[in-house]
């Protein structure tokens, strides 16, 4: 345990990673509990204010305080894409690990069924779903969730391919392990790489995703706030609200590398060759 | 005469692809031998002799395509599920590729652990598991370790612990000398003698080396292209050498 | 006698820990030399050593001298590796390109036609195996190409590092055949690593034993007996083991 973690802490993308994700947690987790005031407070005097020692970012077009929606808007995003992910994985995790497990025919249909989801055209599906009716985070979650899976679900089915094929799982169905023994004791470990690296990755994708439906209107509605919402009242008065432009994009870019860094830094590093020298 | 534990009859084996062709070629063809009670047969066969598939078909990973195979008079094909898993414990195999026969991310004790019989309590369990351990040479803390940091030996030694940990009736042993110098040779032959002794095993010693084949040796059988011989003594083989 | 292989001490470093300590010995044009040693004794990595296949995080010391040209380094060894050194692993298959044919490999060192040389290594149909991948061929012909992968450049030193060690006893005795009617004809000199007596026996001029990263014998004269300790051993556990075969 003590070698992976340390090879893990090697690895400079990792530790990028980590430095932005401090900065996340103080921007979007911890400062939007401590700072006083509301995001959604609007005071009509003071609208396109340019950054002050009050505002740091300034106001935007309905008085309300541009840093203070910067910050609860990410803590939103990312609450969202962490939560997104999770089932992401989930989904991609079962259908995998049954596909890798599965007679030919079985495994054939559910692949068929993952292209199927790829090709879809997902955003004709969100304005259906998001357009009508009330918003709801869950739906939303749900919604995102069910275009994400794909990707896990092949690496996990081709793994679990792999493992199939190994002499260890051959000796423990001889030694007679029970199916849920098999998998937790010997498959899940070996997946366990492939899968905290697609969860990481999987939510710098989502916060993107997610920003893309928010501005577009479907996505997060008032009184919630996220970076989308905001990039989406930024276009109307570029000029105007240039720190909201500014500000909004650079959350998001903060947002969606730090997640990049840490999965790519935790993909290189759960290689299972580290393993067999 | 002892009590037959295992009777091999006629089996045939299809390579996987080719069961629909006509012109089928055959991992296995018409092999028949049988194992009894604290008895000890070889197979002489190298790589390329279907041994593999042998194995396998033993353990009822892969399907056989015709005859059958007996465990103590029963046809195991028709085994219920707790029946084989019975089998399975019974028939445990060393694998000649030890480098890769441990899962790599669990320690060593947790890669044998699980294979205990359910009826031991933890402490039981513990208390064989550092047993079996002693009585392959090796130190107890061992059992901490994962497997990438021991050496060759001691890993292949631990796929022996792996096979004793459901106290088998059987145990097929794949070419357990051929990486290992001659003093480690005699080493394990001897453990081997002992676990034989002590447990009351039966082993099936698979391997291409020759002169080993008289420790192992109530009956000698060569295995070649998937086909089977029963031969008289080892010396026999040197007249089918030259295939 | 020209002297084909000169190693000066040879050291191997990783760290502070000594790997390799202070190896030197020589071969003669037309010797088969065995390097005999227990598992873990440095004996594969004397021989990646030798043409700089060791892990590059080592650091490695001393002079290694192949008719007369310096190979201690990087420079010097493209013209040689592949081409008048070969080497051949215990694991032939770990070698391969599983995307390339045997064909395919086989005319990345040589351009000749190899068909003679396939027949000696034991196959009776050169062109059919060529076009295998090698996925779809035995170990035993595995083994068999390997072999003739390293002949095929016509080296002038072939290094085995444990090449018989899973071959079973009918390959194996072809092959030394095989061995000695080259080193025979064209005076090729060969470094042989392994643990197995027979081998010792039969293929060797010289030896040297090996343990813990260090020689700890070197013999040029068969006919003496051993006078290291694991030798000795051997030779008691194998007649034990083998008693009445050999």
């Amino acid at each position: 345990m003590k070698q992976i973690i340390n090879e893990i802490w090697q690895n400079r993308n990792f530790k990028l990673g980590l430095i932005l994700l401090l900065l996340v947690i103080i921007f979007s987790a911890i400062l939007p509990n401590i700072l006083p005031g509301d995001p959604n407070f609007q005071n009509m005097e003071k609208c396109y204010t340019k950054p002050t020692s009050q505002h740091i970012c300034g106001t935007d077009n309905l008085g309300r305080d541009i840093f203070l929606r910067l910050i609860h808007g990410s803590g939103l995003s990312l609450k969202i894409s962490l939560t997104t992910s999770l089932f992401s994985v989930l989904i991609g995790l079962t259908i995998g690990f049954i596909s890798g497990s599965s007679p030919k025919s079985i495994d054939y249909i559910l692949m068929r069924m993952t292209d199927l989801f790829f090709g879809f055209p997902k955003y004709f599906l969100f304005i259906l779903v998001l357009g009508f009716g009330e918003f709801s985070l869950l739906k939303l979650i749900i919604v995102l969730s069910i275009f994400s899976w794909m990707e896990t679900a092949k690496m996990v089915r081709s793994e679990t391919h792999y493992i199939n094929s190994s002499l260890f799982v051959k000796s423990a169905i001889c030694q007679g392990l029970s199916k849920s023994n098999l998998f937790f004791i010997h498959y899940l470990p070996n997946l366990a790489g492939i899968l905290i690296s697609s969860y990481t990755l999987q939510v710098s994708t989502i916060i993107l995703v997610e920003s893309g439906i928010s501005f577009i209107g479907l996505g997060v509605q008032s009184p919630n706030i996220s970076l989308g919402t905001i990039l989406n009242q930024a276009r109307y008065f570029p000029y105007d609200n240039y720190t909201l432009i500014i500000f909004s994009g650079l959350f998001i870019l903060l947002n969606v590398s730090t997640f990049h860094f840490l999965g790519d830094g935790l993909k290189a590093t759960t290689n299972k060759e580290k393993f067999q020298k | 005469m002892n009590n037959l534990l295992l009777n091999v009859a006629n089996i045939s084996l299809v390579n996987r692809n080719q069961i629909l062709k006509s012109n089928q070629s055959f991992a296995l063809k018409d092999i028949s031998f049988s194992l009894a009670e604290n008895n000890s047969i070889s197979l002489i066969g190298d790589s390329a002799s279907g041994k593999t598939s042998l194995i396998m078909a033993l353990l009822k990973l892969k399907p056989i395509s015709s005859g059958k195979i007996f465990y103590k008079g029963k046809d195991i094909n028709l085994f219920s599920k707790t029946e084989l898993v019975q089998y399975r414990r019974n028939i445990q195999p060393v694998f000649q590729n030890y480098e890769e026969s441990l899962n790599p991310l669990l320690t060593i004790q947790n890669n044998l652990y699980y294979g205990f019989s359910n009826r031991l309590t933890k402490k039981e369990k513990l208390l064989k598991l550092n047993n079996l351990v002693n009585l392959m040479g090796l130190n107890n803390n061992i059992l901490s370790k994962l497997p990438f940091q021991l050496s060759g030996g001691e890993k292949q030694r631990i796929t022996i612990i792996r096979a004793l940990v459901t106290e088998p009736e059987m145990i097929i042993l794949d070419e357990p000398f051929s990486s290992l110098d001659v003093i480690n040779q005699e080493k394990l032959l001897a453990v081997f003698q002992q676990i034989k002794s002590e447990f009351k095993v039966s082993y099936i010693f698979i391997t291409h080396k020759i002169p080993l084949i008289k420790y192992f040796s109530d009956s000698i059988f060569s295995i070649n292209k998937g086909k089977m011989q029963k031969l008289e003594n080892y010396r026999a083989y040197e007249n089918l050498k030259n295939d | 006698m020209t002297k084909i292989l000169d190693v000066q001490n040879l050291s191997l470093y990783s760290g502070n820990v000594t790997l390799l300590i202070d190896i030197s010995f020589t071969l003669e044009q037309g010797q088969i030399m065995t390097v005999f040693g227990p598992s873990g004794s440095g004996k594969s990595l004397l021989c990646k050593s030798i043409l700089n296949l060791q892990n590059q995080n080592l650091h490695k010391t001393g002079k290694i001298l192949f008719m007369n040209k310096d190979i201690s380094h990087q420079n010097n060894l493209k013209s040689v590796r592949g081409k008048t050194i070969s080497i051949m692993f215990q694991s032939v298959s770990k070698s391969l390109n599983p995307m390339l044919t045997l064909g395919q490999h086989l005319v990345q060192v040589s351009k000749r036609n190899n068909d003679d040389l396939l027949m000696d290594v034991g196959f009776s149909n050169p062109i059919e195996i060529l076009q295998k991948y090698p996925h779809q061929v035995s170990g035993g012909e595995l083994s068999r190409f390997g072999l003739a992968l390293a002949l095929a450049p016509n080296p002038r030193l072939l290094i085995l590092d444990e090449a018989f060690t899973s071959i079973d006893d009918n390959l194996k005795t072809k092959f030394v055949n095989l061995i000695k009617n080259l080193v025979h004809q064209k005076q090729l000199s060969i470094i042989l690593v392994t643990h197995d007596l027979d081998i010792l026996d039969k293929l060797s001029d010289n030896y040297i034993v090996m343990q813990n990263g260090e020689i700890i014998e070197t013999n040029n004269n068969l006919s003496t007996s051993s006078n290291s300790e694991y030798l000795k051993n051997s030779i008691s556990s194998f007649k034990r083991l083998y008693n009445d075969d050999f």
